[in-house]
C-alpha cells in the first residue's frame, strides 16, 4: 500500500512537472509567434485605430458614426466634414470617439491615464495643457519633424509651451468680446456701440428697463459673467480690463497676480456696474456656464460680452441686421483686448510612446491644425484664425463680421498666461469678486485674501 | 474504563470530517470576503495612504508628508466653514425629513382611501437622480424666469435672491433636501409602524389612553429603533452629498454654501489636489462614524 501510494505521488509530481514544463514551453512558443506576427504585421504598417476625447457639448460623435450629417448641430459641422474627409484620406488610420462635459475633460483625462487608458488624442481648452503637461501625461509634441510652428501666432504657441516643450497644437481659437442688439440700441436713440466703461454706463442706463411692470429690471444694459460656475470666463474678462489698464494677471514664472491695483479697478468696475450704476444684473454672479447667449437672444441684456462663437446662434435667433459686435470696452485712453480662448489638441503620452500609433496620432493634430480645420470651423461657428497663412483666406473677408473677428484676433487677441494651479486660481478670485461685489468684504480686503490663499497654495 | 481514550479505526477520518465541517462556512464566505476586502477595504486602506501624501495629478512625483494635510485643513477657514454648513444642513434637513416623513407615515398606516397612491407618490422624489432635481429646483428658483421668482415678483413685488444670498442658498438647499428625502424617511416609519403589533394599540384603548398618549407611549418608543435607522441612513446621506449642492449652488456664492462633501470633490476632482481631497475623506468618515455612534448613544437614552 505504501510502495503504490509512494508511486502514485512520484507520478503526480512527474505529470505535474512535465504538464509546467509544457506550459512554459507553449507559452514561449507562443510568445515567439506571436512576436514574429507582431513585427510581421508592423512592417506592413497594420490599421491603426486612435482614440479621440471630444467635448459632449459639440454633440458631434452620433453624427459621424452614423455619417449623418443632420445628426451634427450646424456649429459643428466643421468637426464632422474633417472626420469624414479624415476617413477618406486615411482609410488605414481609423479614429474612435469618445466624449465628456467640457469641464469634465482634463479630470476624464487624468483618470484615464492613470489607470493606463488614457485616450489617443486630447481636444481641450488649453488652459488645461500646462497642468497635463506638468502631471506627464502628455507628448511633447516638438519630439515630431514639423516645420510650420512659426506659420502658428507666437502668444499661442507660448500659451501651448511648458518647460520649454510644446505639448499642444491649436485647431482654433475664439475669444469675448462686446456684442449689441442694434434693435433695442436704436428704440433707445443709441447710434454707436460703447467703447468706453462710461459710455457703457451711459447707455446701460437707457437700455435698462422694466419692461414687465414688476418693481425690478427685466431688460438689462450691460452683461457679463462673473459666476464661478462658468469656470475662465469671469477671470478672462477681468483680464481684458487689467490688460487694457497696462496690468498683468501672472508673473513669469507663472505666479497668479490678484491682489494688484489693476484687478482692483477691474473688480471695482463690475462692482460698480452691479451696484451702483446698476446697469448690470447681479444675477450674473450665479449665471449657468454660457447662459449668455440665452440672456442676449431673449433680450434680457441688450449688450454684453460673449463668445465670438455665439455670433451665428445670436444671428440665427435675432437675425444678422440686429447683432452687432464690437470691441471688448476700455476705460478711456486704454487699449482693448480680446481674452482668446485656445482650442487645442494633444497626444497621451501612453499614445506618444507607442510606435504602432505615435506618428498616425501626429498626423491627425497635424490635420486639425491645418488651414482647411481652421476654415472650416470659421465657415460653421465662426472660429477664428491661429496661423498667419490661414487669414489671407477670403472666408475671412467675405463676411464682415468674420473680417472683423478675425483682425481683432490678428491685433488685441491674447490668451491668458500659462497660470500655476490655474483652476484654484479661477475658483479663488471669482469668490472674492463674489464676496466683494455682494459686499461682504471690502475689494481690497477680498483680493488680499485670495492673493493669500493662493500663494499659500502654489508654494 | 473512566477516562480512557480508545482509539477505534474510524477516528482520523471522523477528525478530518470535523475539522472540513468547520471549516466549510469560511469557504463559502471567503469569496465574499475577497471581493469585498477588493472593493472596499484595500480602497479605504488606500485613501488614508493617500492623505498622508502630497499626491496631486498635477506633479509626477508624489511625497509622504504625514500628517500636513491634516494640520493644512485645521488651519484653513473654508474648511472650518464647510464643517458649519454641514451641521446646519444636517440639523435642518434630518429634522424636517423624519418629523415629515413620520406625520406622513402616520396618516397614510391609518386606511385612507387611495393610500397605497400617497405612499408611491410621496416616495418619487427619492428616486428621482439627485441631479435631476438639483436642475428642477434651480429652474425653479432662477431669477426672473423661474416659476417661483416670477411668482413672487408678480404677486408680492418681491425679489427673492435664491442664489446671492448665501443663507437663503443654504435654507433653499435644506428645502429641497427635505422633498427629497421625506418619502424615504416615511417608507422606513410607515415599515416599523406596521411593525407594531396592533393588540397594543387595543389593550391601550381599553385601559383608556387618548391618541396622544398612544403616540407618546406607544407608538413613538415603539419606533425609537426605526427612526435610528432613518436617522443614520439619512445623517450619512447628508454628510455625503454633493450633487444636488453643486448643480443648485455649486457651493456658491463665494463657496459659502459648500458642504465638506462638496470641498472635497472640489479638492479632488476640480483642483486635482487627490492627498489633500483624501485626507478631507478621511474626515468624512470620521465624521460619519462619530455621528452614527452618537445617534446610538442619544436614542438608547431616549
Amino acid at each position: 500500500m505504501a510502495s503504490s501510494m509512494k508511486s502514485r505521488t512520484v507520478t503526480r509530481r512527474r505529470f505535474l512537472g512535465a504538464a509546467a514544463k509544457g506550459t512554459v514551453g507553449a507559452a514561449g512558443l507562443l510568445g515567439g509567434l506571436s512576436g514574429l506576427a507582431g513585427s510581421r504585421l508592423a512592417r506592413a504598417a497594420k490599421p491603426v485605430t486612435l482614440t479621440v476625447l471630444l467635448p459632449e457639448h459639440w454633440k458631434a460623435i452620433q453624427g459621424i458614426e452614423q455619417k449623418n450629417p443632420s445628426l451634427v448641430p450646424p456649429r459643428r459641422m466643421w468637426y464632422y466634414e474633417r472626420a469624414v474627409q479624415w476617413e477618406k484620406d486615411h482609410p488605414d488610420i481609423k479614429l474612435e470617439h469618445q466624449s465628456v462635459t467640457w469641464d469634465q475633460i482634463a479630470p476624464k483625462f487624468i483618470a484615464a491615464s492613470q489607470a493606463g487608458n488614457p485616450p489617443d488624442i486630447l481636444t481641450v481648452d488649453g488652459n488645461e495643457i500646462a497642468g497635463l503637461a506638468t502631471g506627464g501625461f502628455l507628448y511633447p509634441l516638438d519630439q515630431f519633424k514639423y516645420d510650420e510652428w512659426s506659420d502658428f501666432n507666437k502668444d499661442v504657441v507660448d500659451y501651448c509651451t511648458v518647460n520649454g516643450r510644446i505639448y499642444a497644437m491649436s485647431f482654433y481659437v475664439g475669444l469675448w468680446l462686446y456684442f449689441v442688439n442694434w434693435k433695442l440700441l436704436k428704440a433707445a436713440g443709441i447710434t454707436q456701440p460703447a467703447k468706453t466703461w462710461p459710455e457703457v454706463v451711459s447707455q446701460g442706463k437707457l437700455l435698462t428697463k422694466d419692461t414687465r411692470g414688476l418693481g425690478r429690471p427685466d431688460q438689462w444694459g450691460f452683461g457679463m459673467t462673473m459666476a464661478s460656475a462658468a469656470f475662465q470666463q469671469g477671470p478672462s474678462h477681468l483680464a481684458q480690463i487689467v490688460w487694457s489698464l497696462g496690468g498683468r494677471v501672472a508673473d513669469a514664472q507663472g505666479r497668479a497676480l490678484i491682489d494688484t491695483p489693476e484687478m482692483a479697478k477691474a473688480v471695482q468696475l463690475v462692482a460698480e456696474l452691479i451696484n451702483k450704476d446698476k446697469v448690470m444684473s447681479r444675477d450674473v454672479l450665479t449665471m449657468p456656464i454660457n447662459g449668455q447667449p440665452d440672456l442676449f437672444n431673449s433680450e434680457r441684456w441688450a449688450t454684453g460680452i460673449l463668445h465670438s462663437s455665439f455670433y451665428p446662434p445670436t444671428v440665427a435667433a435675432l437675425g444678422k441686421e440686429t447683432v452687432g459686435l464690437a470691441p471688448f470696452p476700455v476705460f478711456p485712453g486704454g487699449t482693448t483686448y480680446g481674452t482668446v480662448e485656445v482650442f487645442v489638441s494633444a497626444i497621451s503620452t501612453k499614445a506618444g510612446k507607442d510606435p504602432n500609433k505615435r506618428d498616425a496620432a501626429f498626423e491627425l493634430i497635424k490635420y486639425f491644425g491645418a488651414n482647411e480645420t481652421l476654415w472650416a470651423a470659421a465657415k460653421h461657428q465662426f472660429g477664428l484664425p491661429v496661423r498667419k497663412s490661414a487669414v489671407k483666406n477670403p472666408i475671412y473677408t467675405q463676411d464682415p463680421a468674420l473680417g472683423f473677428l478675425a483682425q481683432y484676433t490678428v491685433d488685441h487677441g491674447r490668451p491668458l498666461p500659462i497660470i500655476k494651479e490655474v483652476r484654484f486660481y479661477f475658483e479663488t478670485l471669482m469668490a472674492a469678486v463674489t464676496t466683494a461685489i455682494l459686499g461682504r468684504a471690502s475689494i481690497q480686503a477680498a483680493l488680499q485674501d485670495a492673493q493669500r490663499k493662493y500663494t499659500e497654495r502654489v508654494r | 474504563m473512566r477516562g480512557r481514550v480508545v482509539a477505534l479505526p474510524w477516528a482520523g477520518q471522523r477528525t478530518w470530517e470535523r475539522r472540513r465541517g468547520r471549516l466549510l462556512p469560511y469557504l463559502l464566505v471567503s469569496p465574499a470576503v475577497v471581493l469585498v476586502g477588493l472593493i472596499t477595504i484595500y480602497p479605504s486602506l488606500y485613501v488614508v495612504y493617500t492623505g498622508l501624501t502630497d499626491w496631486s495629478l498635477q506633479r509626477a512625483v508624489i511625497r509622504f508628508v504625514g500628517t500636513n494635510n491634516f494640520l493644512t485643513l485645521g488651519r484653513d477657514p473654508l474648511f472650518w466653514q464647510t464643517v458649519l454648513n454641514t451641521a446646519v444642513f444636517l440639523v435642518g434637513s434630518l429634522t424636517g425629513a423624519i418629523v415629515l416623513g413620520l406625520i406622513l407615515a402616520l396618516l397614510l398606516n391609518e386606511r385612507l382611501p387611495a393610500r397605497s397612491i400617497f405612499r408611491s407618490a410621496a416616495m418619487v422624489p427619492f428616486t428621482i437622480s439627485a441631479v435631476v432635481v438639483g436642475v428642477m429646483w434651480r429652474w425653479i428658483v432662477q431669477a426672473d424666469i423661474g416659476i417661483a421668482s416670477y411668482s413672487l415678483a408678480s404677486l408680492f413685488h418681491v425679489s427673492v435672491p435664491f442664489l446671492l444670498d448665501d443663507r437663503i442658498a443654504l435654507g433653499l438647499l435644506i428645502l429641497i433636501e427635505i422633498w427629497r428625502t421625506t418619502g424615504y424617511a416615511m417608507i422606513l416609519l410607515l415599515a416599523g409602524l406596521q411593525g407594531i403589533d396592533p393588540i397594543m394599540y387595543e389593550a391601550a384603548e381599553i385601559d383608556g389612553a387618548n391618541l396622544r398618549q398612544r403616540l407618546g407611549y406607544l407608538t413613538l418608543p415603539l419606533l425609537m429603533p426605526t427612526i435610528l435607522v432613518a436617522t443614520v441612513l439619512l445623517s450619512i446621506s447628508g454628510v455625503n452629498l454633493i450633487d444636488l449642492i453643486l448643480v443648485v449652488t455649486g457651493g456658491g456664492p463665494a463657496r459659502l454654501t459648500e458642504t465638506i462633501g462638496v470641498y472635497m470633490w472640489k479638492e479632488s476632482f476640480v483642483f486635482f489636489n487627490i492627498g489633500y481631497g483624501a485626507a478631507v475623506a478621511m474626515i468624512m468618515f470620521l465624521l460619519n462614524l462619530g455621528l452614527t455612534l452618537a445617534y446610538f448613544v442619544i436614542f438608547r437614552r431616549a
